[in-house]
């Protein structure tokens, strides 16, 4: 079975972002030790999946900006976007999930591949939170409090740590497992 | 002295009720981080409920550490605008201008004055900029709801110093106010 990874920013909180989805609080300076962190999360993976909101932002913006940093991997990486209301993929490489959640996801993790991962948005990751889909958490905790924001986590859930890493550039990426038990 | 936030916290950032979810991951190093932090303070600086919990459970007590024993003798400060009288060992009321009286507690000299729980206090000591130091013990568990460390409107920066994970999955998250 494949992996469902997440990567997702938070505050020291529990916030993915402020009560309108800004990302104000995340930290601009990204240092190379977390660059290559990512690159280990990511490098593994071949399938992305998203939901609906954030590919309307997220797929023409990393289109346009190709020189960007993680803009090489995310356009050429296959793209599985979950819709109740786009009729047709507008993108390349990408194709549309229309139907239920978790029996899209659990076809995906049987087909033969990589690991896949999720960014957002926040409604699409509280649902695969909730339906128990996430099978690797990693959370890039920002050194900001924000008071109050989206939440991803959406009642009682027990973690298993996996690691906790440190970053000169004040950001900790804490990894979890699922406590399935 | 230095005020020292010290926290049980969900990863969703709930401090009530620790006793409902932290109790299955303590163990000897968390047990010993508690025992070096309360080492390091001069002073407990604390709310009225937090307090009323504490000194209904720390006097008399004593173990091999001497846990008890220092939390018996350190200073508490109790902020209340209802307390008439705290008779736990060693006890001052702060009922008025408390945030002009915790800067000057502060002047004085000494290592640090630590805020445990205190969920209410600590929104004051938040909204007046006098914390210097957060420790936030961080479970790995969600709850869903409950009293939190940072309220409504309160966009706080902090600066990382330091983690350190624990067996039994919680991790030390240690940041000092951005000032």
């Amino acid at each position: 079975m494949r992996k469902l990874k997440l990567q997702v920013q938070m505050t020291v909180d529990g916030y993915m972002a402020g009560p309108n989805g800004e990302l104000d609080f995340t930290l601009r300076e990204w240092d190379d030790e977390l660059k290559k962190y990512v690159g280990e999360i990511t490098d593994p993976v071949d399938c992305i999946v998203l939901g609906r909101k954030l590919a309307q932002g997220f797929i023409p913006h990393w289109a346009s900006h190709p020189e960007q940093e993680g803009a090489s991997k995310f356009n050429t990486t296959h793209k599985v976007v979950f819709t109740k209301t786009l009729e047709k993929s507008e993108w390349p490489d990408t194709v549309l999930a229309r139907g239920d959640l978790v029996e899209e996801i659990t076809k995906l993790k049987e087909q033969d591949g990589q690991d896949i991962i999720a960014y957002g948005g926040a409604t699409f990751v509280s649902a695969l939170i909730k339906a128990g889909l996430i099978d690797e958490f990693h959370l890039f905790i920002n050194p900001t409090a924000i008071g109050k924001g989206l939440q991803i986590f959406d009642g009682r859930q027990n973690l298993k740590l996996k690691k906790s890493t440190a970053f000169a550039c004040g950001m900790v990426v804490l990894c979890y497992e699922p406590r399935r038990d | 002295m230095k005020i020292v936030v010290t926290q049980f916290i969900t990863l969703d950032g709930v401090i009530e009720a620790p006793n409902e979810w932290s109790f299955p991951y303590w163990n000897d190093n968390i047990a010993k981080l508690k025992l070096d932090e309360l080492m390091a303070a001069d002073a407990h600086l604390l709310g009225r409920v937090t307090y009323e919990g504490f000194a209904a459970a720390w006097p008399g007590r004593t173990d091999e550490a001497g846990f008890a024993d220092r939390m018996n003798n350190l200073p508490k400060y109790v902020v209340s605008t209802t307390l008439e009288k705290a008779e736990w060992n060693n006890s001052t009321i702060l009922k008025t201008d408390v945030a002009a009286q915790i800067a000057e507690l502060k002047k004085q000299p000494g290592g640090d004055m630590l805020v445990a729980g205190s969920a209410t206090l600590v929104e004051t000591l938040i909204a007046h900029d006098l914390v210097d130091e957060y420790h936030l013990l961080t479970y790995p568990i969600v709850v869903g709801k409950g009293k939190r460390l940072f309220k409504d409107g309160s966009k706080t920066k902090l600066k990382l110093i330091e983690t350190r994970p624990f067996d039994s999955g919680v991790v030390l998250l240690r940041y000092t106010s951005e000032r």
